[in-house]
């Protein structure tokens, strides 16, 4: 589903001093898909947030078939000029892609994006054919 | 520097920890210095505090989460937390031409070499 460019991985003889001073470690993006993603439900339908610095907001796509929504695109890693050695790589580059499966389907219609601080906000909104529909009870 | 710390958010909410983590750098040697790429989603400029004290940059960032007001957690990946990092930087670099900036959740913190410590020409005169 993500397709990482890593070149190197943690620092080993920081994740042994670490170890060493027995506490639980946490390194940003460790073990985990890209982008990472917060789902929550709302009334209209569904708020995603997703993890996503250095990106150009252009290079995204976004897209929907029934409940099925995905987000793919590409970080370039940054040019910095002929002159430029790498000396440590930690931030991955390269194309991704995730599909998130809701439990609605959703109007292409009412799907709303922007990009902020390197987290891209997504409202879905439900289809009419999946909005709670009040039943009128006739009198016998 | 790497670890993961749980502190309560305050009293009122016991249940709700937040975690330090080390966010991802690349280290890139350019001219006459060293470029910093550390990823920080979610922090803007109001959101950062960089120091560089006794030859240690350190840099804290709190981003915002926005989560809607009237949303049902139903898929978490990331949490609250506070990103924090130190790096020793050798004596050649100068505080005083340190560049920082923050673009879309990534933080570029250029240092450059003191002048003091380039390589000069000396002029022999004669005697």
């Amino acid at each position: 589903m993500v397709y990482p460019t890593r070149v190197f991985r943690a620092d080993p003889f920081e994740m042994l001093r670490s170890g060493l001073s027995g506490l639980p470690t946490f390194n940003a993006g460790q073990a985990t898909a890209f982008p990472r993603l917060n789902i929550w439900r709302t009334d209209e339908g569904a708020a995603i947030a997703a993890e996503m610095p250095g990106i150009d907001p252009d290079k995204v796509d976004i897209s929907v078939k029934d409940n099925v929504l995905s987000i793919s695109g590409e970080r370039e890693q940054p040019d910095l000029g002929d002159d430029a050695q790498w000396i440590r790589q930690e931030r991955s580059y390269g194309r991704f892609t995730r599909a998130i499966s809701l439990p609605f389907r959703v109007d292409p219609d009412r799907i709303d994006a922007r990009y902020t601080n390197g987290i891209l906000f997504i409202a879905a909104g439900l289809s009419d054919a999946d909005k709670p529909r009040k039943i009128e009870i006739k009198a016998a | 520097m790497n670890d993961e710390t749980k502190t309560p958010q305050g009293e009122g909410s016991p249940d709700v920890t937040m975690t330090v983590t080390r966010p991802l750098v690349d280290v890139i040697e350019k001219g006459d210095g060293v470029i910093l790429l550390a990823e920080l989603p979610g922090c803007g400029p109001d959101d950062l505090d960089l120091t560089f004290d006794k030859g240690t940059l350190t840099l804290v960032g709190t981003p915002r989460m926005m989560a809607p007001e009237a949303g049902r957690p139903a898929h978490l990946e990331f949490h609250p937390t506070r990103y924090e990092r130190s790096f020793q930087i050798s004596e050649e670099f100068d505080p005083d031409k340190t560049d920082a900036q923050i673009a879309d959740g990534v933080l570029t913190v250029k240092l450059h070499r003191s002048d003091k410590l380039a390589p000069r020409k000396i002029a022999v005169k004669t005697g």
